[in-house]
């Protein structure tokens, strides 16, 4: 994914969002093209570098043969969809003060690179699945686990899945909020989205203009401190 | 057994609507490594097979000149997480499920690093995107010219469309009811409306 410096997200943000991420797409090169399978995530974090993210599949479903059959799995990658939205020219004073605007999508993006491992055994499976619940559950006020359902009932919907897992080797993260648009712009388009009950679009466009505003104020710093050193040497001669 | 199963696969016609609709867009190829770009694109049915969807990207965006021609557009539909403490008709056997629809393109990949095309696309985008009658007319010239000197133009020719909408086709009509009422309530509304209409 292509982000350039004003769109890029810190490390922590990236965690941050890794768990706190819905459905995301498994894409993998099959032997017809590119596959690809929405899906829920646990984000495991271990070791010294990004972990790993888990989850599982139909059976049915294709997708995770070729990477049964490798030895070291396959090339993955994982896309997690974040807020996004369409800003209209009309929202922007720059366009009605001197035709400076177009139209764009302001939106948020994550993209996980990794190994696809497969995980064909009941036991990871299922530990999957409770993990996925006591992730899920809370956040809708129930406190549902697997024990409530019968077992024989949930063993035989568990076989109709595989464990599949994406060793982490890279994740890129970029927030393309408006950074590059006028405070007055900005202003506009929060209020625009809030009007519209898109709050969670409002807050990223709240997030971008105080990052591109602190960003601005540390440039002008350092412009004024440039300045003040070069008068200073001009004094010394 | 064929994946996705015959009651999740949505029609023809949802597809072509689908594909109408303006949405943000996840283009994906192959080069070195996998690339991938968030974009709204435009569909133009052709007059056979899946027609075109085109987009545009940033110049400076490698992923135009590094890819093996051909493409994945990935494109979004409603989804959420649920509980299996919806579904009253199951007693305790439910698990928990995740609906979504889900719709990707496949197909060849050409670039039109052209202004005229370019100026033709981005009419054909605002036409699909914009609500209010704006057009380009109203962009200062020399804008819009360095504007169009820093995009490329991008075309997914389609030759295949999997699509799949998991919303519950199999559920009791009370628990759809139910489920439909508890993702309105987390706000959910997308989703619980495309229930709804299943």
């Amino acid at each position: 994914m292509y982000v350039p410096d004003k769109f890029a997200v810190g490390e922590e943000r990236v965690r941050a969002w890794l768990r706190d991420a819905g459905l995301a797409h498994l894409v993998t090169a099959g032997p017809e093209g590119l596959d690809s399978t929405p899906m829920p995530f646990v984000y495991v974090e271990d070791g010294d570098g990004w972990g790993r993210l888990v989850g599982h599949m139909a059976r049915v479903n294709p997708q995770w043969r070729a990477a049964a059959d490798a030895a070291d799995g396959t090339a993955a990658l994982v896309i997690v969809p974040g807020t996004n939205h369409y800003v209209t020219p009309r929202w922007r004073p720059s366009s009605r003060l001197h035709g400076r605007a177009m139209p764009t999508w302001d939106y948020e993006a994550l993209n996980v690179h990794g190994r696809l491992v497969v995980h064909d055994d009941p036991a990871w499976i299922e530990q999957q699945v409770r993990d996925l619940a006591a992730h899920h559950e809370p956040q809708h006020g129930s406190d549902w686990e697997l024990d409530e359902a019968p077992r024989p009932y949930a063993a035989g919907l568990l076989r109709a899945a595989v464990g599949v897992e994406v060793v982490i080797e890279s994740v890129t993260g970029k927030m393309k909020m408006g950074q590059d648009r006028t405070l007055p712009d900005q202003v506009e388009v929060e209020a625009r989205l809030r009007e519209e009950g898109r709050d969670d679009s409002a807050d990223a466009v709240a997030e971008a203009s105080a990052i591109a505003e602190a960003r601005r104020a540390a440039r002008e710093q350092r412009v004024a401190a440039v300045k003040e050193f070069r008068a200073a040497q001009e004094d010394q001669q | 057994m064929t994946y996705p199963d015959e009651q999740y696969r949505p029609s023809r016609d949802t597809v072509l609507a689908w594909l109408r609709t303006p949405n943000l867009a996840d283009l994906v190829t192959r080069g070195n490594g996998f690339r991938t770009s968030a974009l709204p694109m435009v569909y133009r049915p052709g007059q056979t097979g899946w027609g075109v969807l085109e987009g545009h990207l940033d110049r400076r965006n490698p992923q135009w000149q590094d890819h093996d021609g051909t493409a994945a557009v990935i494109i979004r539909g409603a989804d959420g997480y649920v509980s299996p403490r919806w579904r009253p008709s199951r007693g305790d056997k439910a698990l928990p499920t995740w609906d979504f629809q889900r719709l990707t393109a496949t197909g060849r990949l050409t670039v039109h690093d052209d202004e005229a095309w370019l100026r033709e696309h981005l009419d054909r985008l605002v036409a699909t995107y914009e609500r209010s009658p704006w057009t380009l007319a109203k962009v200062d010239p020399a804008h819009l010219d360095a504007l169009l000197h820093g995009i490329v133009g991008v075309e997914v020719h389609v030759e295949a469309v999997d699509a799949e909408a998991r919303l519950g086709q199999e559920r009791d009509a009370g628990d759809q009811v139910r489920i439909a009422a508890e993702l309105r309530a987390d706000g959910n509304t997308y989703l619980a409306s495309e229930i709804e209409r299943a």
